[in-house]
């Protein structure tokens, strides 16, 4: 029994390769239920909040997985960033805080990054 | 025990001055970011922000087929020697607004286009990345921007005295302008004027894509003449029988 938990332990151990420390680069994201902007969010994450990154070999290209809190879930690369990102709320503390965003409102910000095709004409390449 | 404690005492007591005395100075610093945003940081966050409070006007959260475009507008935006440019395209399941695009930072174009609307005139996906193209070149002669940018609106940008309040009925009175410019006033003859001159000026460098243009504001014609769902095409764009006629025109002179 031990063995095969350990074989279990073993075989999840390189199934998920931790990458790093990232950074939310977008205004506000959400963690995903499962590597697909269509499953359930399970919380909004804010710009430069820092997560520490898995990659699973399972999940298709572009998504990793992360914990936030009690949270175990999915987040798209295009929303990430090596270096903390210099963030419209943190820059901007006293207006972004003056705008008194309920839940409803973050959310949405979140949906938008999700709906988004984005592109950028100087990669060579689509970003999603 | 007591020893230790004694230790620990000169230990974080010290770590603490330096923290009182490092620290002060950050606090300080942040205190010096403007209250208000500078104008290049601002466009985008508003623009996004419109569209999270008119989400489910716009309904543009719903579930949708990957259509394959970002290739075809990348492609577009190369040719035409657009580069440096991040572009966010956003798919509505309405048709209250059939394609426009929305004021964003410097880098930055946020685009609206329609999925009734690309069904129903049944555009391909070049298409779809001329008519992106179109409303970037759109973009760049800001009428949305200069019908919300007021002069309150100029005045506050980059504020960092301490007396201003931000009051929340600027915000809403910003919003409150986007919509009057994309649900009530839309663009002049003399903005559309000068738009399709721009863009037709543009496009003569390649016959093929004028030609494509010129068939998609027919397209577009025959639809706002006979398809009630597209009625409000004509505030938004005054007239595509008159821009095809500027189109053939200008193409005389030349």
């Amino acid at each position: 029994m031990k063995l095969i938990i350990l074989f279990v332990c073993i075989l999840n151990a390189s199934e998920n390769k931790y990458i790093g420390t990232f950074f939310v680069k977008e205004i506000f994201v959400h963690l995903h239920q499962g590597p697909s902007k269509s499953t359930t969010s399970l919380t909004t994450l804010s710009c430069g909040q820092s997560l520490r990154i898995w990659e699973k070999k399972s999940d298709p290209k572009g998504w990793f997985y992360t914990k936030v809190g009690v949270y175990k879930g999915h987040v798209h690369v295009s929303h990430l960033s090596l270096k903390k990102e210099k963030c419209f709320q943190e820059k901007y503390e006293k207006f972004f805080n003056s705008l008194n965003l309920d839940l409803s409102d973050m959310y949405y910000f979140g949906r938008l990054y999700d709906r988004y095709i984005q592109t950028n004409s100087n990669l060579g390449k689509s970003i999603n | 025990m007591f020893l230790l404690l004694i230790i620990c005492n000169l230990v974080f007591g010290s770590i603490g001055k330096i923290l009182d005395h490092d620290m002060v100075p950050i606090v300080k610093k942040n205190e010096k970011f403007d209250i208000f945003p500078l104008e290049k940081d601002f466009w985008t966050f508003m623009s996004e922000y419109w569209l999270v409070k008119s989400a489910v006007e716009l309904q543009w959260d719903f579930q949708r087929p990957d259509y394959g475009l970002e290739e075809k507008v990348f492609n577009i935006f190369q040719k035409f020697g657009i580069f440096q440019k991040n572009i966010k395209l956003l798919i509505i399941n309405s048709s209250s607004i059939p394609h426009i695009p929305l004021p964003g930072n410097y880098n930055e174009s946020i685009f609206i286009l329609s999925l009734p609307f690309i069904r129903t005139l049944d555009l391909s996906k070049n298409e779809i990345a001329l008519l992106i193209l179109a409303d970037y070149y759109r973009s760049k002669l800001n009428f949305l921007k200069s019908y919300v940018r007021d002069d309150k609106l100029k005045s506050m940008f980059g504020r960092s005295d301490e007396e201003i309040k931000i009051d929340k009925k600027l915000i809403t009175q910003i919003h409150k302008r986007y919509d009057e410019f994309i649900f009530s006033k839309g663009a002049t003859f003399q903005e559309q004027f000068k738009f399709t001159k721009t863009f037709s000026d543009l496009l003569k460098s390649s016959d093929k894509d004028w030609n494509m243009y010129f068939n998609l504001l027919k397209k577009i014609d025959v639809l706002v003449k006979n398809n009630m769902d597209f009625k409000d095409y004509l505030r938004l764009y005054p007239s595509p029988e008159m821009q095809l006629r500027w189109m053939i025109n200008d193409r005389k002179k030349n």
